[in-house]
């Protein structure tokens, strides 16, 4: 879809990473730290901030196995995608979920590491992300994954 | 149990007894509709094999109807996409052709599909009120 405008978010709930496109092209990245005392509020308003200002058609973020993940995360897990899918429905938007991890293990020659992430991505785009904005590389793979096409498993 | 007044004793007896004719109304149109579809189109294959248009009373007809289309096919019927006069064009919303536009012309991802199916559904704002028949349970 060459004219669909995506907003990726990335699953990690203590920082909002983000990245957009307009059919293939990567268009903006960013990361946004949550403020704990209005962490919903911001996070909704961020999400709304960026569908706006992009004009998003989509939102992404991850599937989650929510088995896989250690139990202290899987409320704060489930708080996000709920206010990321609530942002992007009360806004206009499409909200979808795709699993990533078969994409990752073929893009990353089966070293699915931070660094080999931000490494890849920095290389694929010509940008410069350090080591901690592994969040920021993580969205700008799912993005591309859905906007290439390539990722098939997911859920609304 | 409340007593009923009279007035609410009379608009039960008025309900039951136009429940009784649309239930029998209800079954014969559809029972005639299906046989009158059925003669119709046998009708038509005969006027065309035979190359006529009328016999006695009946005349056969082609009536112009509007062919469903994308926005962007009714766009392209007019100069300025952007203008007034297409913006003022009032469009019924065919759900299912259009996921199966999205689905088999734009070729995207289940999900999406779903997602946009699921939008579409809820641009239904209006409850409209209609009767239905339900299917006759025979007792033994």
């Amino acid at each position: 879809m060459n004219n669909t405008n995506y907003l990726s978010i990335s699953k990690k709930p203590y920082k909002l990473s983000y990245a957009t496109f307009k059919g293939k092209s990567l268009t903006s990245y960013g990361e946004y730290d949550l403020d704990y005392l209005n962490y919903e509020l911001e996070t909704y308003n961020r999400i709304k901030y960026l569908i706006k200002t992009h004009n998003i058609d989509i939102v992404l973020t991850n599937l989650i196995d929510y088995e896989a993940q250690p139990k202290k995360e899987i409320q704060k897990l489930s708080e996000f995608q709920t206010i990321i899918k609530l942002s992007a429905l009360k806004n206009n938007a499409l909200y979808t979920e795709f699993r990533t991890y078969g994409w990752e293990k073929r893009l990353l020659f089966n070293r699915i590491t931070a660094k080999q992430k931000v490494e890849t991505v920095n290389f694929g785009y010509d940008i410069d992300l350090k080591r901690n904005q592994v969040g920021i590389a993580n969205a700008i793979i799912l993005g591309e994954g859905v906007a290439h096409n390539r990722l098939q498993i997911g859920s609304v | 149990m409340s007593k009923q007044t009279v007035v609410e004793k009379s608009q039960e007896k008025r309900l039951e007894a136009l429940l009784n004719q649309f239930e029998f109304l209800t079954e014969t149109i559809d029972e005639y509709t299906l046989l009158l579809n059925k003669v119709e189109n046998e009708v038509i294959s005969l006027f065309e094999t035979l190359n006529t248009n009328k016999r006695g009373r009946v005349r056969l007809t082609y009536k112009k109807a509007l062919k469903l289309s994308s926005i962007k096919e009714l766009k392209s019927k007019f100069n300025n996409g952007d203008g007034e006069m297409f913006n003022s064009l009032i469009v019924n919303l065919d759900i299912d052709k259009s996921v199966e536009a999205l689905k088999y012309e734009v070729n995207v991802p289940e999900p999406i599909v779903k997602a946009f199916e699921l939008k579409l559904k809820n641009l239904k704002e209006l409850k409209v009120p209609k009767l239905t028949l339900e299917r006759k349970i025979d007792d033994e």
